[in-house]
């Protein structure tokens, strides 16, 4: 009895944490059967490439949410953060132009961040108050631009980033694979990560144990814009050339592939590989979609379903778990 | 068995002498059985106990009554009727209503709101009368000695206060069986005797009402039957006055207990490590101040409300103090934050284990392990093997009943729960340690374990502060005692002097 009762509750977890691996198998084998040029060489790494942008985003956001926030000002810091870079380079050259583009990235999240604590902000708040600097953002971006397209870099290196390959792989999979693997360890072996999830999972009981609660939530942010910087870059580089208005929605693509990656909206739950798998599946439905021929209106009412199904499926979870 | 039989079953009665029948109940979890093939006999205007160890299946039998958790097998009769597919919304219909041992409030809602949430709709009204709802619910906290502004927001109260609130829900309903999951806990003798008056009048009313506690006075006191549960199993069931303290004792540890407190050795205290000087805290604290010996045992007593919680979160520094100096072993230190108290290595255990004790999704280990966290990471990585083998230590040390240090807080029982919370602070190694009601929710085994640990921290050179509603066992272990009352310190007396009624009166403002 006692047996099974273990082995029930091995399987359970075994469910728990690869319900979302398995959608993403079954997502990948259905869109082989419905279009034979899916499952190609060219056709991944053209999904790894479409997603490294959302994804990069995603990562950072990862951070904020598991931190017990939220962080809705990143889609406006990519178009910001890649026009700068973009506009700079004839100025100051490109490694300072990105250099200054990370700067501001790394201090939108600082002032997020900073916004946020010295209210005593709760994550209901922090979604306010950073919706309110993707408007601020975006201003500023027009501004900048009064509008127009920036014209690309003329800098192979640049460009390299979004467009290069090392061997058969693009440069910008393996810089999201990388900022993946170093974000995960630190997320999940150092003692700073750990904090970071302490703060998420009760910030009231993280403070009483000593943990620089306001210290850490502002790192989370600051990641947080450092990471949309370099979505900025890749997706610059990749189209050459920056527009203002280059990054709208991808905060929402990037919360839905955190939500439907299973990392909880609580906070304090879940790891970047929840975040990798989520934003994969996110790939493989608007590429599947793409080859499929739906227009761009239509995969945004998809998107948006599925945005909210996820939700529900994340209330659900917690209310059975839940109350004891 | 068979002498067993005789007490447990009806025969002999007529069916509808019991309001209420459990045959049979099993339920298993994970790793463990938490309830083993039991059976109750209530019987209606009983007042019925239940005692019994930590993790010996009393609140998972409460929550099985009232349809949180479904039964493995088994039947339960309210009223000759068999109830099959419970929730709570339909154990509320049939008559029944709960004092959970962990609290279910909504913090963000009001005293009132919180009381009749669910409930707000009335016949030929589409607005909410809150007048009439607040007055009864003042009605309800004034029954229970417990006057208070009902539109205050649950968040802003301590946890005796939110333990008053959720016995005025229970009794809010009109129920007629009642199911009190240690309501005491946190209680303190004043309000203890406004709540078992409230039981007396309830009890006339032929209103029948289980009865958890691990304070078996409380048991002597009110309860007419008491059934000990051991391991998930009935062992006994009679009539309270046919037990003795030690059998109860013995049946619910499976060994006697000798004492109820270990002896106290006098030492001579000099060296002081803690100073508090005028301290002052916003509508709570007027001017306090005392200080600490090394090796001692400071024991606060006051009634709820008294500001003993505010005192020790302010010098912890997770209150602003609005003035007060502290000095830490002589030297004069601003303790601004929790963080500063810790480097100063103060620890603070908190009275409210959900709210501010514990990650309670997380594992046993991951909360042990957080007070810590710096100290068992080398260069930023956390050494999980060291994580693992000092959770497990402790676990062992503090007899945690879990099936493995990986199982989530959720899953344990209260009391272990509690231990979990000690667990975290022990293994940081305080050199002042502030318990808060470190004993809330423990069985009488353990506690006595708790204080033997107690005395072996301050033999090491640890002081304690230690706070509880439980006066007994502040009178019990303490060197010192000094009394709160309406945010002043009423009375300061040494080991010789502790004399109960005595500080009881001081505790009360005489
Ligand atoms: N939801 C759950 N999942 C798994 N195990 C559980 C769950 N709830 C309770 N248990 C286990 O069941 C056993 C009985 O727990 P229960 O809470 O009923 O104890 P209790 O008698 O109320 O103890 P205490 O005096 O500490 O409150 C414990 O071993 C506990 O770990
Ligand atoms: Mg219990």
């Amino acid at each position: 009895m006692n047996i099974k009762n273990n082995i029930k509750l091995y399987l359970n977890t075994i469910y728990r944490s690869y319900t979302m691996l398995l959608a993403l198998i079954i997502l990948i084998a259905l869109a082989s059967i419905l279009s034979h040029s899916f499952l190609t060489v060219q056709n991944i790494t053209n999904i790894f490439r479409q997603v490294s942008v959302m994804g990069c985003v995603a990562l950072g956001m990862s951070f904020v949410i598991i931190g017990g926030s939220f962080d809705m000002s990143v889609g406006s810091t990519v178009s910001l953060t890649g026009i700068l870079a973009i506009s700079l380079q004839p100025i100051v050259g490109v490694f300072w132009a990105m250099a200054i583009s990370l700067i501001v990235g790394v201090s939108i999240g600082l002032i997020n961040g900073t916004i946020i604590t010295s209210i005593n902000g709760t994550q209901g708040d922090s979604f306010i108050i950073t919706f309110g600097m993707l408007t601020v953002i975006q201003a500023v971006a027009l501004i900048i631009t009064k509008g127009f397209s920036v014209p690309g870099s003329n800098n192979k290196s640049y460009i390299f980033i979004g467009n290069g390959d090392i061997g058969v792989i693009p440069f910008s999979i393996i810089l999201f694979v990388v900022s993946a693997i170093i974000m995960q360890i630190f997320i999940t072996k150092t003692s700073h990560g750990r904090n970071i999830y302490y703060m998420g999972a009760n910030s009231e009981v993280a403070k009483l144990i000593g943990i620089k609660v306001k210290f850490y939530k502002i790192i989370t942010y600051m990641i947080s814009g450092a990471m949309a910087a370099v979505a900025g870059f890749i997706l610059t580089a990749r189209v050459n050339g920056a527009a203002p208005k280059a990054g709208v929605n991808l905060e929402f693509e990037a919360v839905t592939a955190i939500v439907v990656g299973g990392i909880g909206l609580k906070g304090g739950e879940g790891t970047l590989v929840n975040t990798i798998i989520g934003v994969l599946i996110m790939g493989v439905i608007s590429n599947a979609m793409n080859i499929i021929g739906i227009s761009s209106q239509n995969q945004l009412v998809v998107k948006g379903i599925i945005l909210i199904a996820a939700v529900c499926v994340d209330i659900r979870k917690k209310g059975i778990m839940g109350e004891g | 068995m068979a002498k067993l039989d005789n007490l447990l079953t009806p025969r002999g009665d007529t069916m509808c002498d019991y309001l209420l029948k459990i045959q049979n109940i099993t339920k298993k979890f994970p790793g463990v059985v938490a309830l083993d093939d039991v059976s109750l006999y209530i019987k209606k205007g009983e007042i019925f106990g239940i005692v019994g160890e930590n993790g010996a299946g009393k609140s998972t039998l409460m929550k099985i009554l009232y349809g949180v958790y479904k039964n493995d097998s088994g039947q339960i009769f309210l009223d000759g009727k068999e109830l099959k597919n419970l929730t709570p919304l339909i154990a509320q219909k049939m008559g029944m209503s709960i004092i959970f041992q962990e609290f279910n409030l909504l913090s963000t809602l009001s005293i009132s709101e919180n009381i009749f949430v669910n409930r707000l709709s009335f016949k030929n009204r589409i607005f909410v009368n809150w007048n009439v709802l607040n007055k009864r619910a003042e009605e309800l906290l004034e029954s229970i000695g417990y006057t208070m502004d009902v539109k205050r927001l649950v968040s802003s109260l301590s946890v005796a206060e939110k333990q008053m609130v959720e016995i005025a829900k229970a009794l809010s309903f009109n129920a007629k069986l009642i199911l009190m999951d240690e309501p005491s806990a946190t209680l303190t003798n004043k309000e203890l005797d406004k709540l078992f008056k409230v039981i007396e009048t309830l009890k006339k009313q032929k209103i029948t009402i289980i009865y958890i506690s691990h304070k078996l006075d409380e048991i002597f006191q009110i309860c007419d039957t008491t059934a000990i549960f051991r391991d998930g199993k009935v062992v006994d069931t009679k009539k309270t006055s046919l037990f003795t303290k030690n059998e109860i004792i013995q049946k619910m540890v499976g060994r006697t207990v000798e004492n109820e407190y270990p002896a106290r050795t006098k030492i001579n205290f000099d060296e002081e490590v803690l100073r508090v000087n005028n301290l002052a805290i916003k509508n709570k604290i007027n001017d306090i101040s005392f200080s600490l010996k090394k090796g001692e045992i400071l024991g606060i007593v006051g009634l709820v409300g008294s500001g003993r919680t505010e005192l020790v979160r302010a010098i912890f520094g997770a209150d602003k103090k609005i003035s007060g100096d502290i000095f830490i072993n002589g030297i004069k230190r601003s303790i601004k934050s929790p963080q500063d108290a810790i480097n100063l290595k103060i620890a603070l255990l908190t009275e409210d284990r959900r709210g501010q004790g514990l990650f309670i999704n997380y594992s046993i280990e991951k909360n042990i392990s957080s007070t810590i966290i710096k100290k068992i990471s080398k260069r930023m990585f956390i050494n999980t093997k060291l994580e693992t083998i000092i959770a497990k230590k402790a676990i062992s040390d503090l007899k945690i009943k879990c099936t493995s240090e990986k199982q989530t807080m959720l899953n344990l029982s209260g009391g272990n729960q509690q231990k979990v919370v000690l667990a975290k602070w022990l293994v940081s190694e305080p050199d002042i340690f502030i318990m808060d009601e470190p004993t809330r929710g423990i069985d009488v085994g353990a506690k006595y374990e708790i204080y033997v640990l107690m005395n072996s921290l301050t033999e090491k050179g640890k002081s304690i502060i230690f706070i509880s509603s439980e006066i007994q066992e502040v009178l019990a272990i303490s060197d010192r005692i000094i009394v709160l009352y309406g945010g002043k310190i009423n009375g300061e007396f040494q080991r010789e002097e502790i004399e109960n009624d005595k500080i009881m009166k001081h505790a009360i403002g005489q």
